[in-house]
């Protein structure tokens, strides 16, 4: 299938209906030809080969991604298209219909290269195929720049849980960029702590296009030094009996600067839909900032649809009772600090959700 | 120009409410240029200063473009438009003057049985000029100034230009410039410092003839501790042809002082209702609005509060309800520029019959707004499969010691409640009816008794074929 957009260098979020989201935007690497390799545990390759799935490197035509045609066709997410009319460098993990991986995946990108890095790391689910993986994707040397997509298709009855922590040594300019679409009675359970450092732009997806089918995204972020981030993560309804959550969590120490959008999205049809979102930020130096926006588009009356957000510094009452109990107040802080983000850990852990 | 036009109106339905055959006295005719403008100031007898501006007001329009966001607006030609009407040649001091074609009109909507009870004051707005006008003697005792805008300018030009313009400039957007360059009619309200206008000031507004826009301006001034609460009501008959409504509102909160403005806006469902609204409220004051939208084709309203003083308080509480062919694009901005400032905005919408209701926000927290506390609730019923529903806030913070929180839901009537309602022996319909009145109850309690009443039966009226 052709990729239908014309490359472009410069990326920024789109305008929503007259509101600019992230005012910031930055030059994504136009290729790459940086050194990179792969590591993954042993017991979950073979696992994985014994069911018939595969997990693999691929270096070249998008040909490779299957669904490729069906998330080209419902994502209207700008980047991704851009991202893929370059040559894919990255990973493919496919299981075929019914393979059921009981150990975990754990998959690590790793490159320590100076030159701009994109990868792909696109999951292709059979029917009631199921999957746990911890993907790390590491920047260890001076990449000025990464380009990241992770995504795919989960077929019905799939179900996929994926951890993902993004790092890196010293500053970069990521796009970190997800786009799943799931079919009948599938299950995404996606969580996601992005801690490159510097500028972070994030554009996380995921079409419900089954009836039935769920998805969970939860996502961390702490902030310091001079971190600008800015993470949209949107979820989309198309399927009947659908359901979604978003939690997204930050603490922002220095002078760092986060923006979460968070979008639910029900379109006509898409009757007995659930959509649910939770953005929330705890500044906890002068010098930090952050803003939360999140966003409603329904069409479809037979849904139950919510969002809640909030922007603030800890509770002061809360401070000064931990510190009455003899606690100093850097502990104090922490304590409620760890509190503020205990959530979403759980939400990762999978206690939850 | 028209010297006497012999606008007719047609189409009129039964459900639209009164319609009269009002003939205005002096008409621009259709479509503007700077002739129009020139036309209208001289009309007016205004001073220079006001034609210059007006003039200038009209070189931004033409250079502005429209809205490149919300509803489709590329229906509105307006170059079809007459921009200036006068319905009478006079300002009507007592009801008894007032032409007996216009004043069973505002019978039939209900001013002088609202006056009567209720209001100390009122200003109707007929078309595009104010035709009746009153003042009750203890308020025009207090020093309260009360009148239409263009005999404030007449009587108190330093007044007019020390505030016209200063919240809204011209180069705002579009419709403020338009409205800049042919405003006519509107409110002017000086309330005196530590004056308390303890009961609501009302003013009606009204358009009766197909393609004439309404471009009134108002101004609202209330100055240090003093208080007051203004309230206006929309309605408009039906016409084929669309009608334009792009009016300008700045109000004034000087320190420690209060303003509320209560509009309750049923334009007929032809009616383009593109508003601009802001207010200043300096240390200590405290600014309400409390806006209703009940009717109109599109409306695009965003009415927004400058935190400009420590201290200040501003809310906005909304509803609107979209039905078949409507599209309530609304929302509030809260702008805080100074520190311990608050603000709280609460939005209900209802969509029925395939309307349209969405929310467009922003809170705005600048540098100097230190602890500054913001909190948004956004609901939404939507009654059928057709109807929908967008919210979009946006939260700019760029402080670290703010807080601010956000809320939103969007659902169909709960069946929970529906069930239990039924199994005390309501029929569906009046289940229905009682859910959406408890869901608008936080809106309609805060209204004066009549439009309480008024707005029970209009939104009874309107969902009639959505509910059971």
């Amino acid at each position: 299938m052709a990729i239908p957009l014309n490359k472009t260098t410069t990326a920024s979020y789109p305008r929503i209906l007259g509101i600019r989201y992230d005012p910031a935007a930055f030059t994504l690497p136009d290729s790459s030809s940086a050194a990179w390799d792969w590591e993954a545990n042993a017991e979950a390759l073979q696992a994985i080969n014994a069911a018939g799935g595969t997990v693999r490197r691929i270096n070249g035509a998008t040909a490779e991604l299957s669904g490729l045609p069906q998330l080209l066709a419902s994502t209207d997410n700008q980047f991704v298209q851009q991202h893929l009319q370059n040559p894919v460098q990255g990973m493919v993990i496919s299981l075929p219909d019914r393979a059921e991986i009981t150990p975990a995946l754990n998959l690590t990108l790793r490159t320590e290269s100076t030159l701009p890095v994109e990868w792909t790391v696109w999951f292709d689910l059979g029917d009631h195929s199921r999957l746990t993986t911890k993907l790390t994707l590491d920047l260890a040397g001076e990449v000025p720049q990464s380009n990241c997509l992770i995504g795919g298709t989960l077929a019905d009855e799939s179900n996929l849980t994926l951890i993902t922590d993004t790092q890196s040594h010293q500053a970069t300019q990521s796009l970190l960029l997800g786009d799943f679409v799931s079919a009948r009675d599938a299950n995404l359970d996606w969580s996601l702590w992005p801690q490159t450092k510097g500028q972070l732009l994030g554009d996380l997806n995921v079409t419900l296009a089954g009836t039935g089918s769920r998805a969970t995204l939860n996502l961390a972020r702490y902030g310091y030094q001079d971190d600008w981030v800015g993470i949209r993560g949107k979820i989309k309804h198309l399927g009947q009996h659908t359901f979604s959550r978003i939690n997204m969590r930050g603490v922002l120490y220095e002078n760092s600067r986060v923006n979460f959008t968070s979008i639910g999205q029900i379109d006509h049809g898409a009757s007995d839909a659930d959509a649910d979102q939770e953005s929330r930020l705890m500044t906890v130096e002068p010098h930090a900032k952050g803003s939360v926006n999140p966003v409603l588009v329904i069409d479809e009356n037979d849904v139950r649809a919510g969002h809640a957000a909030s922007v603030g510094q800890y509770d002061e009452d809360e401070i000064y009772y931990l510190q009455s109990r003899g606690l100093p107040m850097a502990t104090a802080k922490q304590i409620l600090i760890d509190n503020f983000m205990e959530p979403i850990w759980r939400l990762r852990n999978g206690e939850v959700g | 120009m028209d010297e006497v036009s012999t606008t007719q109106p047609g189409n009129f339905k039964d459900e639209w409410g009164p319609m009269d055959d009002v003939r205005p006295v002096f008409s621009t005719g259709v479509g503007i240029n700077e002739e129009t403008i020139q036309a209208i100031s001289r009309a007016k007898h205004e001073p220079q200063w006001m034609l210059d501006l007006r003039l200038q007001a009209y070189q931004i329009y033409q250079s502005m473009p429209m809205p490149s966001f919300g509803p489709d607006l590329s229906e509105i030609d307006l170059n079809e438009i007459k921009y200036f009407q006068r319905a009478t040649d006079r300002i009507a001091r007592n009801w008894e003057d007032v032409p007996d074609e216009i004043k069973t009109t505002f019978e039939r909507i209900g001013v002088p049985e609202a006056e009567r009870k209720y209001l100390a004051g009122s200003a109707a707005q007929y078309e595009s000029e104010a035709v009746y006008h009153n003042l009750k003697q203890d308020l025009e005792s207090q020093g309260i100034i009360f009148m239409d805008t263009d005999s404030t300018l007449k009587q108190h030009p330093e007044l007019v230009r020390q505030y016209f313009g200063k919240l809204i400039a011209a180069s705002d957007n579009k419709f403020a410039a338009l409205n800049t360059a042919v405003w006519s009619g509107g409110t002017f309200l000086y309330v005196p410092k530590n004056v308390h206008a303890d009961v609501p000031i009302q003013s009606y507004f009204r358009i009766n003839a197909g393609r004439t826009g309404q471009f009134e301006r108002t101004l609202i001034i209330v100055d240090e501790g003093g208080s007051v609460n203004y309230v206006e009501g929309c309605t408009a008959p039906n016409y084929a042809e669309d009608s334009l409504h792009a009016a300008v509102v700045e109000v004034f909160v000087k320190k420690d002082a209060y303003c509320r403005y209560t509009t309750i806006q049923n334009w007929s469902t032809n009616v383009y209702s593109l508003e601009t609204k802001r207010a200043q409220a300096e240390a200590n004051s405290t600014m309400e609005w409390v806006d209703g939208n009940l009717g109109s084709k599109v409306t695009m309203k965003y009415p927004s509060i400058y935190l400009t003083g420590a201290g200040a308080t501003g809310s906005m509480l909304s509803i609107a309800a979209a039905g078949a062919n409507m599209h309530q694009d609304t929302g509030a901005k809260m702008i805080h520029l100074a520190p311990n400032t608050h603000s709280t905005i609460v939005s209900k919408a209802i969509c029925h019959n395939g309307g349209r209701a969405d929310y467009r926000g922003l809170i705005k927290y600048t540098k100097a707004a230190k602890r500054a506390k913001s909190h948004v609730e956004c609901d939404t019923i939507l009654m059928d499969q057709d109807s929908a529903s967008d919210t979009f806030p946006v939260n700019d913070i760029e402080t670290s010691d703010g807080t601010i929180e956000h809320e939103a839901h969007v659902s169909k009537i709960s069946e929970a409640q529906l069930y239990y309602l039924k199994s005390r022996g309501l029929d569906e319909a009046t289940a229905s009816q009682l859910i959406i009145m408890g869901f608008l109850e936080p809106f309609t309690k805060q209204l004066p008794m009549e439009y309480a009443v008024e707005l029970d039966r209009l939104i009874k009226f309107q969902m009639e074929d959505s509910i059971g």
